[in-house]
């Protein structure tokens, strides 16, 4: 680790002194990695320049392999879209997309203060101070959903699937499990063709997060409010053009309740109700369990990724489909 | 014949808990070592039972591609019946049923042609029996799968 440290915190210098908009080339101060985030390696380091100021930065860096392969450039472009947008997200700062200069593709964002708690929502907190965060939470997602795509210029990037968003998002996960399965995997192949059978159209294109969830939030304390501020949204590496069901069928998966949902207090009617009312858009109750099933799936795609990773000594994490997982998938099927 | 594979494995655990317990590891080798120690103990639990599964596994996959053969046509019809009978008629010698390498690899073919047969299932109340058939062999394997199987965890490192 300590080496790793060494040969991150040269390479972050030599990195930021070739930034034409960072010279005079500042010290890179305090680096340390920090382990939240499966994806991607975060290393958190503080830059100082010549006259004393201090930027508090975390470079968000490709790993050898994982759960997930996707493109920092793209990510990047997300950030800089959203700084002209309501949504509070990280500020992007610098990109090396090759990896050239960082030994992997990475990003160096500005970093914020917070902290991310997957599972705040059933934590020790106050009843009525977690269900006001599970409000903000619908807000933001609701803010997500009503970004002008277009006019952020995020058209230029993501394709507009239009009305045909859950057969496109299907055609790019079952690329990724073609491309990525080490073996034949029958169960996936059964609930791809009921998902294709069964896929609703979208009624409208918004900019979807792809991984909405408290755990991807920067939290701080607000004393002056019913519950903690949201800072900053992270973690937009699978946002793209879609179905605005497509994100409330991530959050209401029935194998990941416990981080969005209150028992008795924030269920799923809860949740529609104030989206609904946020938004002024139906929540298409159908479309919406059609995503919970593509929520399992995609889940399953990203763990089929990840065993291949770990076969090829690229990550260390032994992953393989879930019993759960499947067991979801199996219960679409024959439901 | 000793050391059996459960006798060494539980030796290179006992290495791995004495290395644990005696500190001065960093958190981060701490941490290292208390996850290697959590998947010996899996593997202590389950490797003996992957020959057994998937030996009945790849009879009960036949068994299945035997029952859907007459929904799907041409040659590949012929081919899943003949996998089907294949497995059913063959006796394999002690060393090939040993064999769990081969035996894997059967399971792979035979997976493999279930979904060749998933994706050409017909419509109508005979491709949702037959759907339904799948899914309730996909959950009866899941049940079984040894790797599906829950161990604790060890006592955390004291390093």
């Amino acid at each position: 680790m300590t080496d790793d440290v060494g040969e991150i915190s040269e390479r972050i210098a030599a990195f930021l002194a070739a930034q034409p908009d960072a010279a005079p080339a500042p010290r890179v101060d305090g680096i340390a990695r920090i382990g939240v985030g499966r994806s991607r390696e975060n290393w958190l380091f503080d830059a100082t320049w010549p006259d004393g100021t201090v930027e508090p930065l975390i470079v968000r860096r490709d790993p050898p392999g994982g759960l997930l392969e996707t493109d920092r450039a793209t990510e990047f472009a997300v950030l800089r879209a959203l700084e002209a947008t309501a949504v509070p997200a990280p500020v992007a700062r610098w990109l090396d997309a090759t990896g050239r200069h960082l030994g992997r593709p990475s990003l160096v964002m500005r970093r914020e203060p917070g902290t991310c708690d997957y599972f705040v929502l059933n934590g020790p907190d106050p009843l009525a101070s977690r269900v006001a965060l599970a409000e903000r939470f619908c807000d933001l997602l609701a803010n997500i959903h009503a970004v002008d795509w277009a006019a952020a210029g995020l058209g230029h990037l993501f394709a507009d699937p239009g009305p045909a968003a859950a057969d496109h998002e299907l055609d790019r996960w079952a690329a990724v499990l073609r491309q990525d399965r080490l073996e034949p995997t029958p169960e996936l192949d059964l609930a791809l063709a009921w998902l294709r059978e069964t896929a609703p159209s979208s009624s409208a294109t918004v900019l979807v997060h792809g991984d909405f969830k408290a755990g991807n939030a920067l939290l701080l304390d607000d004393e002056d409010g019913p519950c903690p501020r949201i800072v900053a949204l992270l973690d937009w590496e699978l946002a793209h053009l879609g179905d605005p069901m497509e994100d409330l069928g991530w959050i209401t998966q029935p194998l990941r309740t416990r981080e969005h949902l209150i028992d008795g207090a924030w269920e799923r009617e809860q949740l529609f109700a104030r989206y609904e009312r946020t938004t002024d858009r139906a929540v298409d109750l159908d479309a919406v369990r059609w995503w919970n099933v593509f929520s399992s799936f995609k889940t399953a795609v990203m763990q089929t990724s990840g065993l291949r990773s770990f076969v090829e000594g690229r990550c260390d994490e032994p992953y393989r489909p879930t019993a759960p997982v499947l067991r979801a998938l199996l219960d679409a099927v024959a439901a | 014949m000793h050391p059996t594979v459960d006798e060494q494995l539980r030796g290179i655990g006992r290495l791995l808990e004495h290395a644990a317990t005696g500190g001065g590891l960093a958190p981060a080798s701490a941490d290292a070592l208390d996850e290697a120690r959590r998947r010996l103990r899996r593997l202590e639990g389950s490797w003996a039972q992957v020959l057994p599964f998937l030996t009945a596994d790849n009879r009960a996959t036949a068994e299945l591609l035997a029952e859907l053969a007459p929904l799907v046509s041409g040659a590949l019809a012929h081919e899943v019946a003949a996998a089907a009978a294949h497995e059913a008629d063959r006796a394999p010698t002690p060393a090939a049923a040993l064999d769990v390498a081969a035996v894997a690899a059967r399971n792979d073919e035979l997976r493999a042609l279930l979904a060749t047969v998933i994706a050409a299932l017909p419509g109508g109340d005979a491709g949702r029996a037959a759907r339904l058939a799948v899914v309730a062999h996909a959950r009866r394997r899941l049940d079984a799968d040894p790797l599906n199987a829950r161990f604790p965890r060890p006592a955390p490192s004291g390093g």
